[in-house]
């Protein structure tokens, strides 16, 4: 049969951000697929160089639309290494808190789109707007609904009062009611199973060798995730579960990412109770001494790097960000290939990709 | 530097038959190796295969008078490992890991992009961030390039 190779993007209906997949089919089968990203290139590990530290962490937060808190958490927390400062209990305590709402607002974002690709337009809608009960609590905290600026050189710029704890948790019973039901949804309904069952399907060794990593990793039953490997900020306190399938499949990442919500509200509700009192800042120097320093975050979307260095002037001399969609692409195209063009779209979005993320 | 740091650090020592040019750790969990250059694929092979599997990625920078990579890679447990490999800014070439570790291709690929590395061996080494018509032999996140920008926004501001 012949082949044909057709672009998706880096502009097209279909595509929310623009990043050009190059596909080459054999009739209905995916042969082969090449990706060309940098549609979005902001240079912004080069802007990075020519601003403070403190700007560069705002320049950094703006890296994503959805993970903004990851970034610039990490950004803060790779200049205290470098500072050699510690950071106040409470304030790791108020920056691990808005990091699981972070993701739990990430992973209701991703199940949205996902019902969104497969043409399930109800379970979008019904998504969505659970979602809007996570960004009041970050609107509440921070008096954004994103890029909400939480942490900063030394800690967090903003306090929880006790009126904001007992409303968080008041959100919480009512969302873990909703994951609840999501977690039936995604392990009976028919509509979902009969589109995502064996589709994008990642082999445990390929998952490994190609670097995959976050949820992506963990559907195909590898249990890394940072939280647990390296612990930072409060995760050391508190008790959760790396959540992980074996189906290998878009369902197993769907799977993963609901098991994953209803972590991070237990994880929550346990930093809640045991929140320390105290400053949430301590002063920082705008000078930085010389160093250099390697900061690992589980995003939303899975393992973030940053890495810092310092030449001893209040600029980085080199700050280099992957983020966790730039890490999954190979493995992204392993499951494309040998593929049906009608599963592209679903298995292209069941990494939960993130374009600007990718190009910085 | 911890415990974990220290046994690592002996382990590899040790096991290792290649060269070893320095071995130290950055910051509490992570332990830092360096190698020459030429020997980047045996010794990267050697780490992800001894337990440290997961390839977090490459970070390449321009110091100067060379440009420096940082193959960084870790595990489930701490420490995790950054080999460094230098090589001259006046001939930046070194052996692509890629066949080995798949995990790199898109990594090598933008740093050959923005910093100008050849990586000898890999399969596909193509532009993946640079626009197409971006100038032949100019690499955004080198030294002279930054001090260029600098002077444009410098500009700008007056």
């Amino acid at each position: 049969m012949g082949r044909i190779t057709f672009p998706i993007g880096p502009q097209h209906p279909a595509l929310k951000e623009p990043e050009s997949f190059k596909i080459t089919a054999e009739g209905e089968c995916v042969v082969e697929v090449d990706i060309r990203l940098g549609y979005v290139h902001r240079s912004i590990e080069a802007a990075c160089c020519h601003r403070n530290f403190v700007q560069s962490m705002y320049v950094c937060e703006r890296i994503c639309g959805i993970c903004s808190h990851s970034h610039n958490n990490s950004f803060a927390r790779g200049a205290e290494v470098l500072l050699g400062l510690e950071v106040p209990p409470r304030a790791k305590y108020i920056r691990t808190i808005v990091a699981e709402l972070e993701r739990i607002h990430s992973h209701l974002l991703w199940l949205g789109v996902a019902g969104h690709e497969i043409g399930f337009e109800t379970l979008f809608m019904l998504v969505w707007r659970d979602r809007e009960t996570v960004l009041d609590l970050q609107e509440m905290i921070s008096g954004n609904r994103n890029h909400y600026g939480m942490s900063t050189i030394g800690g967090v710029k903003f306090d929880l009062t006790t009126e904001m704890v007992d409303k968080i948790r008041a959100s919480l019973d009512i969302l873990a009611e909703r994951v609840a039901y999501y977690k039936h949804v995604a392990t009976t309904e028919v509509t979902l199973l009969k589109r995502v069952e064996n589709v994008g399907v990642l082999s445990e060794q390929l998952a490994r060798d190609l670097g995959a990593c976050g949820p992506t990793l963990r559907a195909s039953n590898v249990a890394y995730d940072v939280r647990a490997a390296i612990p930072y900020d409060a995760y050391p306190d508190v008790e959760f579960e790396v959540s992980t399938s074996d189906l290998c499949d878009v369902l197993g990442r769907t799977i993963v990412r609901v098991l994953e919500m209803a972590q991070a509200i237990n994880i929550i509700r346990q930093l809640l109770d045991k929140l320390p009192e105290g400053d949430i800042q301590v002063r920082a120097r705008p000078r930085v001494p010389e160093g250099e320093v390697v900061i690992r975050t589980e995003a939303p979307r899975g393992e973030l790097f940053y890495y810092l260095r310092s030449d001893g002037s209040d600029k980085p001399a080199r700050v280099k960000v992957r983020t966790p969609t730039l890490a999954n692409w190979p493995a992204t195209i392993a499951m494309l290939e040998g593929a049906y063009v009608a599963d592209v779209p679903i298995s292209i979005a069941s990494i939960d990709p993130c374009m600007s993320c990718t190009d910085r | 530097m911890s415990e974990c740091a220290e046994q690592c650090i002996a382990i590899v020592r040790e096991e290792y038959d290649g060269e070893i040019l320095e071995s130290g750790t950055m910051g509490q969990y992570e332990v830092v190796f360096s190698v020459p250059a030429e020997q980047i694929v045996q010794f990267a092979t050697y780490i992800a295969k001894r337990g440290w599997w997961h390839l977090a990625t490459i970070t390449g920078q321009d110091l100067g008078e060379e440009i420096q990579m940082l193959y960084h890679f870790n595990a489930e447990e701490p420490p995790a490992v950054t080999i460094k490999a230098a090589v001259p800014k006046s001939d930046p070439r070194l052996p692509s890991i890629t066949p080995q570790l798949p995990a790199a291709t898109m990594y090598e690929r933008e740093i050959f992009d923005l910093l100008g590395v050849q990586f000898e061996g890999h399969p596909r080494l193509e532009r993946l961030v640079l626009s197409d018509d971006w100038p032949e032999g100019v690499y955004p996140l080198r030294l002279e390039e930054l001090a260029k920008q600098a002077e444009r926004d410098e500009e700008e501001k007056a």
